[in-house]
């Protein structure tokens, strides 16, 4: 019962991200009220689906549903599996139920907006991505899903993109993503190597999570888990990639409210709760991800107070939770991050809806009152408010450290082969 | 006659009239039958040749069908159709003394649309006269029986290395793709007969210290393109860059004496060779457009022409091997059959590509996003120029979700060209 919910649920969504991608392209332009209702009637339809795989859990306990066969090659099995148990149904569940509340939200939110159908495109891409990375049975699955998410991220924070800055962010979000993502490609990789299969029963074990055994020398568990810390550190935009997500705020604010203070910032703790037994069997690994997250969790907190727009402020709160909820994985706990994950959500989410009408009500009180200003007064001392000033630094050292090496790197590279050329051919003509 | 003769013979049909319908329905039926001899099989060609007709057919399909109006002269079509016509049979000779006959001639079509400035000219001779002089050496060497000598070797690397632009002799391409005509460029570069030179000549005989030595070139060169594609202001620069760095993994994969390493590099040819393809050709739509861009501005426009920056968008992410494409199963396929034995090439690939993602971003951020500037002009894609892009996204995507077909004939050949080394190799040693 439940895996026949869990398949129709994928199934459908990909089906109406294809019939959302293809309209244009195959010119039979939908109207702005059939996308949206076509949207939250997906979502509405999915969270029931997930609702009922949900009662079929109970009955039957974590199934693990065979899609089919990607390929087999090369002595390499890819299988295409879902994958559904106690830890998966209630993040189904609340991406189901938020993905719908946005798009709703969204029809009036974004009414004649230019870019309205690219939004409900991306979000129905963001929907799947994000439902397959719960559901993912095996690693490549994940990656698939996770690349997904990554790109739809970076294409609603450009959403807005007949301004630079938006697109700026968004390529510099992207950036990261897919510098992060190297750490679970190439856990996959090895997971592969070790097992010549990547689903998750295989490297991970079996049994009923979180009471699970890896088959991992401890070794090679620190080493996956080392790779996959740095994918989740990445998407949950945790040190030293906190840069990205307050950059992330130029996107609309209904994708801002589920991209980044509910859904996708929470990926990353998702990946490492499912990686929970590589952490049970690496203590090295479980020390990394507690402090990663509590200095995380210390810079937003330090960063956060001397933020002056809404939008930031909301963003390194929600880091800084996040962060906690990385050290409480590290420091072993499980069902306790479940549930601090499913409280922030919601929470930050309502809060990201609500932060332009708390504007606009501001506006509206400031003008029936008379506008005042509050002097900032804080006993930070000054160290910790040029700190939070500078965001931490994080965007200076990586701009020195990564950005500006790269670039010169390239430039320096051209320059020489067009001496070689020169050398050799002589002068090219102006 | 047989269907193969007739596969080879029928582009020549249209030389001497080369008219658009025309050169259309040859191209069109060449690649029918050339599926059609893949299905049949065929005792004068093997797997390998058998599978490289219709992809090469494709290419130049595609390339035709996206020639712009004012682009459409009967001299292009002719080099498009000669090169077409060298190709296939440059795919179908096995003896050496065929390959170092039919190699020069597969650069005439290029050489003869080269502009007549003296520079250009002088570019191509100074790098393509010692390839063919190189690899005619070679095949000398090959034509005696029993092994082939070292040196044979030897001159066949250098002139692989120096048709592929492999690192330290690549300077030549990224400076004729800012001056040569585009679509023929891409016609010489994507069908990649450097790569079946080495696998039809090195691949079976040559000692293992000699493919990881253009192997670990190769490696190189990618994560060379890769970098030097990095802040390039130049979209032809961009994309030379993308090209040489992608195709390169190529030739990582062709170094692998394992079935899973070799069936990804083989994979990794046909997946790159189309997307890159597809890529080169919105390239080339735009420019006809909007004249040569540069990338020092935000050009904006994709409200002009959403379908092209969709269609550019996707193109150049499976170029990079995007989940959900040929080319990710194709890299991936590549990462797990070398990491065992080759974990440079496994870590480096996707570095590489993880770079190559960015710049791909970046590019498409610069090239129709970020300015509200309005082009008074008409910028979507024409019909024919849609059938291109349909046709290549189908393939790309269809073949990305459902690959087993493919990659079982990679392994196939991957075996075939195993078991033939090994029966060469072996009395060597003895």
């Amino acid at each position: 019962m439940s895996g026949a919910a869990v398949v129709a649920l994928v199934y459908l969504q990909a089906a109406v991200c294809l019939l959302l991608g293809c309209q244009r392209m195959l010119r039979f332009p939908l109207s702005e009220r059939a996308v949206a209702g076509l949207l939250s009637w997906l979502f509405s339809l999915c969270f029931g689906l997930a609702l009922w795989a949900g009662l079929g859990l109970a009955k039957t306990g974590p199934v693990t549903i065979p899609v089919g066969r990607w390929h087999l090659s090369g002595g390499f099995d890819f299988l295409l599996s879902l994958h559904l148990d106690w830890l998966s149904l209630p993040f189904l569940l609340l991406g189901t139920a938020l993905c719908g509340v946005v798009a709703a939200f969204s029809e009036r939110y974004l009414h004649r907006e230019p870019g309205y159908h690219r939004f409900f495109f991306t979000l129905c891409l963001f929907g799947l991505g994000y439902t397959l990375t719960i559901l993912g049975g095996s690693i490549e699955v994940l990656y698939a899903s996770w690349e997904f998410l990554g790109l739809s991220s970076a294409m609603l924070i450009g959403f807005f993109h007949d301004r630079p800055a938006p697109v700026r962010n968004g390529l510099y979000a992207f950036a990261v993503y897919r510098i992060c993502d190297l750490g679970l490609v190439l856990a996959s990789v090895l997971v592969f190597q070790q097992f010549h299969s990547g689903e998750l029963e295989v490297w991970l074990g079996r049994g009923q999570w979180p009471n699970i055994e890896t088959p991992l020398t401890p070794a090679m568990a620190g080493l996956i888990g080392g790779l996959l810390l740095l994918s989740a550190a990445g998407k949950s935009g945790q040190w030293p990639f906190c840069g990205w997500l307050p950059r992330a705020m130029e996107g609309p604010t209904p994708s801002t409210a589920i991209f980044y203070g509910a859904l996708s910032v929470h990926a990353g703790a998702y990946l490492l709760l499912r990686c929970s037994p590589l952490l049970d069997a690496s203590p090295a690994f479980a020390a990394a991800a507690t402090l990663i997250g509590l200095g995380t969790a210390l810079t937003a907190r330090l960063v956060g107070r001397v933020q002056n727009d809404i939008k930031c402020r909301l963003a390194y709160s929600s880091l800084a939770q996040v962060g906690l909820i990385f050290a409480e994985i590290g420091l072993g706990f499980r069902w306790l991050p479940v549930l601090h994950v499913l409280g922030h959500a919601a929470l930050r989410s309502v809060q990201f809806l609500k932060a332009p009408s708390l504007l606009h009500e501001i506006h509206e009180l400031h003008s029936a009152l008379g506008e005042y200003h509050l002097a900032p007064t804080s006993s930070q001392p000054s160290w910790s408010y040029r700190f939070g000033l500078e965001r931490g630094y994080l965007d200076t050292l990586i701009g020195a450290l990564v950005l500006r090496p790269a670039l010169g790197l390239g430039k320096a590279l051209r320059s020489a082969d067009r001496q070689v050329l020169k050398w050799l051919v002589g002068p090219p003509p102006s | 006659m047989s269907l193969h003769l007739l596969v080879l013979l029928l582009p020549w049909l249209a030389f001497w009239r080369p008219t658009r319908r025309l050169t259309l329905g040859v191209l069109g039926c060449d690649l029918l039958l050339a599926f059609g001899l893949l299905e049949q099989g065929t005792p004068t060609a093997d797997e390998l040749s058998l599978t490289l007709l219709p992809y090469t057919c494709m290419i130049y399909l595609v390339l035709v069908l996206a020639t712009p109006l004012k682009q459409r002269q009967a001299g292009s079509t002719r080099a498009l159709l000669a090169g077409l016509g060298l190709d296939l049979w440059f795919f179908s000779i096995q003896s050496p003394l065929w390959l170092a006959l039919a190699w020069p001639l597969t650069h005439l079509p290029l050489w003869l649309q080269l502009p007549r400035c003296s520079w250009t000219r002088r570019l191509a001779l100074t790098f393509w006269l010692p390839g063919c002089l190189s690899f005619a050496v070679g095949c000398w060497g090959y034509l005696g029986s029993g092994a082939p000598p070292l040196w044979a070797m030897l001159a066949l690397l250098g002139a692989v290395a120096l048709r592929k632009a492999i690192f330290p002799v690549h300077q030549w391409l990224p400076a004729l793709f800012e001056r040569a005509s585009l679509p023929h460029l891409i016609a010489f570069c994507c069908p990649q007969v450097g790569a079946y030179a080495t696998v039809r000549l090195l691949t079976a005989q040559a000692p293992e210290p000699l493919l990881v030595a253009l192997g670990t070139l190769a490696l190189f060169t990618s994560l060379y393109g890769a970098i030097l594609a990095l802040g390039n202001r130049s979209l032809r620069g961009v994309y030379a860059s993308l090209f040489m760095g992608q195709t390169s993994l190529v030739y990582a994969g062709l170094q692998c004496t394992t079935p899973a390493g070799l069936a990804g590099g083989l994979a990794v040819w046909v997946a790159g060779g189309l997307a890159l393809t597809g890529l080169g050709m919105a390239i080339w739509v735009l420019e006809a457009r909007r004249g040569r861009q540069w990338l020092d501005t935000y050009q904006g426009g994709y409200d002009r022409s959403p379908v092209l920056a969709g269609t550019f968008l996707l193109l150049g992410l499976t170029s990079v091997g995007f989940p959900g494409t040929l080319g990710f199963v194709s890299q991936e396929l590549l990462l797990d059959g070398t990491l065992e034995h080759y974990p440079q090439v496994g870590v480096l690939a996707a570095f590489t590509a993880c770079l190559n993602g960015i710049t791909v971003m970046a590019t498409y951020f610069r090239l129709f996003c970020g300015s509200r500037q309005e082009y008074g002009y008409s910028q979507s894609i024409r019909r024919r120029e849609r059938l291109a892009v349909y046709m290549l996204l189908a393939v790309l995507l269809g073949m990305g979700l459902a690959p087993q077909n493919f990659l079982a004939s990679r392994a196939r050949i991957a075996n075939q060209l195993l078991r033939a080394r090994a029966l060469l190799i072996t009395p060597q040693a003895e």
